[in-house]
């Protein structure tokens, strides 16, 4: 079975996000692998180790920050890396990216494609999904567990309004993980010195085959007209004392003022 | 040229949930022509409230074959239903199908594709959006260039209004295909009835505060009398008390409901991540150091399992 | 008596002894090489108080009485040393005595006098020792067959010589020595017998008997004990009595200057050790020789099970087993383990790569078969320990037990990437954001808002670098004793900055838990970060941070003077720059942090500074010192839960909780969590405040 993983390069969302002007204040910020795509890669890393899965793993993006991210991918156990550098798609949405991943998708021919189900950057969602569509092929998103069922189907327990489905897919497909599915392994000393090792397949988008036309990164559907940041919140009232009273008193604002009841 | 909005109803056990006319009026607000969606089976007794809730066109899809969910054929019946109407937006209230189902809806017709909006206006023709982002820690302000958009509203962001209603105008749409790559075996329900959290207008929250199984039950009590959803910080979904669909915070859900009541929850910043859009935030905690104050419009030092009891009798009490 | 007979003995008994030591020694020069020739005269101070003078078990308080015990049959042992040698030679020669002990000397009287009482205490030491262990039955104490044995030998050996003195005073006194017996008769000092009231007094015993019984008695116990000795001599190699042997040698080579010395700072990037298996302990045969000494020299006595904070609450971290394992798994391999040590010699030699290849090949068959964690040592067993070197404070002879263990988990973190997965969240965080809780490290100055501190950025030419750590950066009880410390050190006019957000944890968990690549990673980037700066002082309120910046980073090039709060507040107190006045707050009592206490030797400032603070007295806690007793969250524990017996911070809270104490001061971030925590859960936190000392200085500062 081969599979490929993608992940992205992002924003440390532990660190504090500040505006300035409209736009993000880089300084200070740091980058790495996100969160769903670290369970994607645990995924795909497990797979490889009960079902002899060879496993790849793409992203999409350039500097030392992707490199560092590839190689943590390396270190959890994928055996490939490729690695699509091209400033063109620095601004690139979810259609975009998806379309260059189904061009890597269809170099390489793989049985399962497995991604996070968002990136914590752009809290979008879509890519995956958008992904599964441009290939024509099966698709099921916020996976929380995979069974191998044989050379040609996956049982997938998606999160959904009424419960957890349970829904055969069949192979090639696309399944977008959620964080849940797994405790992302960290990296040994034993990965990570191997890891440094490793080559990277790094393409631009030309060796990769299209344009930037055709995978639609000159034509953006939309665009980020301003970063605002969001109204802090501030402490409210502290009641201490008797607890009948405090409680009666808080009651009677929640109804009257804030009049939530 | 109006604009054209379609809505994709969002129904859960047979019935229609609120972002359906949430979604409607805001597009009414607009001053857009509306329609909607709606997609399942047994749909009879729900044809009728599809016009009371604000749209003009009904596109219904009824068939055996889309009793259990299944993205691709409620991607084909949206696709469908835009074909025939030929919206510039498509909207979807804030679910797991509605977020499974959108990207690939804008896949199909190259659409831009929005997740998680909060606000939309029409600007000299062009469509703009504002959203979250960075897990909910900074708003971008959205100019959408393609002509048409699909969106996924957060929960609560847009507000019905009362008495919308619209003109009974029902087409039918022919059943789609059944997805032969992704068949849907079964669905292992939820303990039936539960509220979901995203649209939940009352959240009540545990944390570790409350110890225990014992704890747990006693802050559910307070949940089932305001009808409220349930959720969790992390330490109690670690520690195995609550299961992480439960979990608010920032790698579980995020939440902006009327009222988010928060029982033992110290306030960590992952956790606050996850809540602190909510309208008003009342927090039981015994340390009144702890963080979740300087967040909480009210908060109420104190032992929550004195504490929770008082609640209830004084809700009850106010409800009367 | 007969020179043939008894040079036949020696010489079979010493040939014997010599073959099993030179075994023995084989053994550990096959392991591991350590350096242990620094600080001879330190050494020898170490060995004249703590093998000479016993100093652990007659200095400590509590078991005194036992601990005198020993130091009698030790001393007592020292002391007929002379006595053996004299009487080997009289198997020779008859009546021989050394020069300056004969009978014509005050000296040779008194040592006889010196002899002869010894012997009697050294019996009744043997009786009492033997009713403690069958009828006592102290807790600590494995009683096996061996330990019978050798009470009944050296009683034995007691009762002979005795018995062989008491009939020559028979035969002397009673039957006018018709063998002619030599014994000392001098003019002034009068017979050896009136000397001897011990031998007399045996001597009555057998008195009823005839003059040719009590000759043959003569003759028997003095082959008896001859031959009890040679025996013995020879038994002690193969049980825990070796410690007769290796005790002072084990105790001279222990560490000096600092409770360890330094790990070795393993090279990660060495492809040799990853192949050889050889970052930190994974096989037997990778022991150094003074771990193979430790193992030769733990006289199972227990006293390491009594202080042990896991121990003691029921965690199955047993030191003498794990002692005892180690050494069976030890010995078991000795011969491959030399085996192994003639061949890696001569692969340094080869050059023929298919021989370099069969002599790796031979090597790997070499290894023992049974695992070391998880067939010798259990994993739980491991990671239970919290390296609070209570162990270690109280081991007689200097075992160090902590270091092994900490080389254990090193080989189990990088080699066998087998740790409790529990750490993993907080490595991760330190990783990422340079603390264990993972916040983000753009937060880690925030607690200082509003309170006038500068950064090392903003003024670097300040006095002293108040490190603030992890804790007192990001848990919110902690950052209050941040906010307490500066304001003492405002008050005081000290000019200092902290890093802010330049500052990562100092990586002593990581250390602990065997996570090289992480330690090293976190010291080499705050070590180019204090360097930059040129920092020389450093002021911290966390031990864990002091031991690492003052002990771990000089191995990797950073050099500090190092200082606790406490220590820093007593000297600002005694400069005159503070004064504290007492308030009426109730009784005080310390904890003593482990990693302040045993690890860096600082008792007396903390509780200078307190007797100064407290209006309401301050009272000693039962185990504290040197024997405080660990709050549990060292040694990595701070990061995992504890899930068997009863937690460790909850039996400390109940210590504090029975001294009736309105207050407890810590000294340490870790301390202050898990015994506030303990006051919690046991409902006491109205009752029995925890507070930093840094608060109570604050609060009390005039």
């Amino acid at each position: 079975m081969k599979i490929l993983t993608t992940v992205k390069t992002v924003v440390d969302v532990e660190l504090n996000i500040h505006v300035d002007n409209g736009a993000i204040v880089e300084k200070g910020l740091q980058y790495v692998m996100n969160a769903w795509d670290e369970s994607a890669v645990e995924t795909a890393v497990r797979l490889k180790e009960t079902n002899g899965a060879e496993t790849t793993l793409v992203s999409i993006g350039g500097g030392e920050d992707t490199d560092k991210v590839i190689r943590r991918g390396f270190a959890m156990g994928i055996e490939n890396g490729i690695q699509i550098d091209d400033p063109g798609l620095a601004q690139g949405d979810s259609s975009v990216l998806a379309k260059v991943l189904q061009k890597v998708y269809e170099k390489g021919g793989y049985d399962l494609v497995i991604t996070g189900k968002q990136a914590q950057d752009t809290d979008n969602g879509q890519t995956g999904i958008m992904l599964a569509e441009y290939l024509g092929l099966p698709c099921v998103s916020n996976a929380v567990a995979i069974e191998v069922i044989d050379e040609r189907h996956v049982k997938v327990s998606r999160l959904g309004d009424t419960g957890t489905e349970i829904i055969e897919l069949a192979l090639p497909a696309v399944i977008t993980v959620d964080v849940s599915i797994n405790e992302p392994r960290l990296p040994q000393m034993r990965g990570i010195m191997m890891a440094k090792k490793k080559g990277i397949e790094v393409m631009d988008l030309a060796s990769l085959g299209p344009s930037l036309e055709e995978v639609g990164a000159r034509t953006p559907k939309s665009k980020i007209v301003e970063f605002i940041a969001p109204e802090m919140r501030k402490a409210g009232r502290k009641f201490e004392g008797d607890a009948s009273e405090i409680t009666a008193q808080v009651v009677a604002l929640l109804a009257g003022d804030a009049r939530v009841f | 040229m109006t604009t054209k909005v379609l809505v994709v109803a969002d129904i859960k056990h047979g019935k229609l949930k609120s972002s359906t006319p949430e979604l409607l009026s805001k597009a009414r607000a607009i001053g857009a022509e509306t329609a909607v969606v709606a997609i399942g089976s047994h749909m009879e007794s729900l044809i009728p409230r599809l016009a009371d809730a604000g749209a003009d066109t009904q596109y219904v899809a009824d068939d055996p074959g889309l009793e259990l969910f299944s993205a691709g054929p409620w991607a084909s019946c949206v696709a469908e239903a835009a074909g025939r109407f030929a919206p510039d937006m498509i909207w979807f209230g804030f679910s797991e199908s509605g977020k499974a189902v959108a990207p690939r809806v804008a896949a199909r017709l190259d659409a831009a594709c929005a997740t998680d909006i909060t606000d939309v206006k029409l600007e000299d023709g062009r469509v703009e959006i504002t959203r979250p982002a960075i897990t909910n820690k900074v708003i971008q302000r959205v100019q959408v260039n393609a002509a048409k958009l699909v969106a996924v509203v957060r929960a609560g962001a847009f507000e019905a209004t009362q008495g919308i209603g619209g003109t009974q105008n029902v087409v039918m749409l022919s059943p789609p295909a059944p997805d032969a790559g992704a068949v849907i075996k079964e669905i292992v329900s939820d303990a039936g009835g539960e509220i979901d959290l995203a649209d939940a207008g009352i959240v009540v929250s545990v944390g570790r505060g409350v110890k225990d199984q014992a704890g747990v039950a006693l802050a559910k009590q307070l949940a089932d009398d305001l009808t409220a959803g349930f959720g969790s910080s992390r330490a109690m979904v670690d520690a195995g008390f609550m299961p992480h669909s439960k979990q608010v915070g920032q790698t579980g859900k995020i939440v902006a409901p009327n009222l988010y009541i928060a029982i033992g929850i110290s306030g960590a910043i992952q956790h606050l991540a996850g809540m602190k859009g909510s309208k008003v935030i009342l927090a039981v905690n015994k340390d009144p150091e702890a963080p979740i104050f300087s967040v909480a419009d009210y908060g109420i030092v104190g032992d929550l399992f004195e504490v929770v009891p008082i609640l209830r009798e004084e809700i009850k009490k106010i409800r009367s | 008596m007969n020179p043939l007979l008894t040079a036949l003995l020696i010489i079979v008994a010493l040939t014997v002894f010599g073959r099993t030591m030179v075994r023995k020694i084989r053994l550990l020069k096959a392991l591991q090489p350590a350096d242990r020739t620094d600080h001879l005269k330190q050494r020898l101070i170490n060995t004249l108080f703590l093998a000479v003078g016993q100093k652990r078990l007659v200095g400590r308080l509590k078991e005194r009485s036992s601990g005198i015990m020993h130091a009698f049959i030790f001393w007592g042992f020292c002391v007929l040393l002379i006595r053996s040698v004299t009487l080997y030679a009289q198997g020779f020669q008859e009546g021989y005595h050394l020069p300056f002990l004969g009978g014509d000397t005050l000296l040779g009287y008194l040592y006889t006098d010196l002899k002869d009482i010894t012997e009697g205490l050294v019996l009744l030491m043997v009786v009492w020792a033997s009713f403690r262990r069958a009828v006592l039955k102290p807790k600590r104490m494995p009683n096996t067959f061996e330990a019978y044995l050798i009470l009944a030998l050296i009683g034995l050996l007691m009762v002979s010589d005795l018995l062989h003195d008491g009939a020559r005073f028979n035969l002397v006194q009673f039957h006018g020595n018709p063998g002619g017996i030599p014994f000392f008769d001098h003019p002034r000092y009068g017979s050896e017998f009136l000397w001897t009231p011990v031998s007399r007094g045996a001597g009555i015993l057998i008195s009823g008997l005839s003059a040719e019984s009590n000759a043959a008695i003569r003759v028997l116990m003095f082959w008896i004990h001859i031959c009890t000795q040679l025996v013995f001599l020879n038994l002690l190699p193969f049980g825990k009595h070796f410690h007769v042997i290796t005790a002072l040698p084990n105790v001279f080579l222990k560490s000096v200057g600092y409770p360890h010395e330094a790990p070795r700072l393993l090279d990660l990037e060495d492809e040799a050790a990853w192949e050889a298996e050889s970052l930190g302990i994974n096989h037997i045969h990778q022991l150094n020789w003074k771990q193979g000494l430790d193992l030769y020299t733990c006289t199972e006595c227990g006293r390491c099970k009594d202080v042990c904070p896991t121990h003691v609450t029921e965690k199955p971290l047993n030191l003498h087993a794990f002692n005892d394992l180690l050494k069976h798994e030890l010995l078991e391999n000795a011969r491959n383990i030399v085996a192994r040590a003639r061949l890696s010699a001569r692969l340094k030699q080869a050059e023929d790569p298919g021989q370099i290849e069969s002599i790796r090949k031979t090597l790997f068959t070499l290894n023992s078969q049974r695992r070391l964690i998880g067939d010798v040592i259990a994993e739980e067993t491991l990671w239970a320990c919290t390296t609070c070197r209570a162990c270690e404070e109280v081991c007689p002879v200097a075992i160090e037990h902590v270091p092994r263990i900490i080389a254990m988990r090193q080989g189990q973190t990088l080699m066998a990437e087998a740790y409790p997965s529990e750490l993993n969240p907080a490595l991760k965080g330190l990783e990422r954001n340079g603390n264990p809780w993972g916040i983000g490290y753009d937060k880690r100055a925030d607690w200082a808002e509003g309170l006038g501190v500068r950064t090392l950025a903003e003024d670097p030419e300040v006095d002293y670098l108040f490190w603030v750590g992890c804790a007192g950066s990001f848990d919110d009880r902690s950052k209050k004793v941040s906010r307490s410390l500066v304001g003492i050190l405002q008050n005081a006019n000290i000019r200092f900055a902290i890093l802010g957000v330049e500052e990562k944890c100092t990586g002593d968990f990581a250390r602990r838990v065997g996570n090289e690549m992480l330690f090293q990673m976190m010291a080499r980037e705050n070590i180019q970060t204090l360097n930059r700066y040129k920092v020389k002082k450093i002021i911290t309120a966390c031990p864990h941070c002091l031991n690492a910046l003052k002990h771990d980073y000089p191995q990797l090039g950073g050099n500090y003077e190092v200082i606790h709060h406490a220590e820093f507040i007593h000297r600002l107190v005694n400069e005159g720059k503070i004064r504290l006045s007492p308030s009426g707050e109730g009784a005080l009592t310390y904890h003593d942090p482990c990693y302040l206490g045993r690890y860096n030797d600082i008792f007396d400032q903390p509780r200078s500074i307190l007797r100064a603070v407290s209006n309401g007295g301050f009272k000693e806690l039962d185990r504290h010192g040197r024997e405080s007793f660990c709050c549990g969250a060292g040694g990595g524990r701070m990061w995992m839960e504890e899930t068997i017996g009863k937690r460790i911070n909850i039996e400390r809270a109940e210590e504090i909780v029975a001294r009736r104490v309105a207050t407890v001061a810590v000294a340490c971030p870790f301390c202050l969590t898990m015994i506030e925590d303990g006051m919690k859960d046991l409902g006491r936190e109205a009752q029995v405040r925890t507070l930093d000392i840094a608060e109570l200085v604050e609060k009390n500062m005039a």
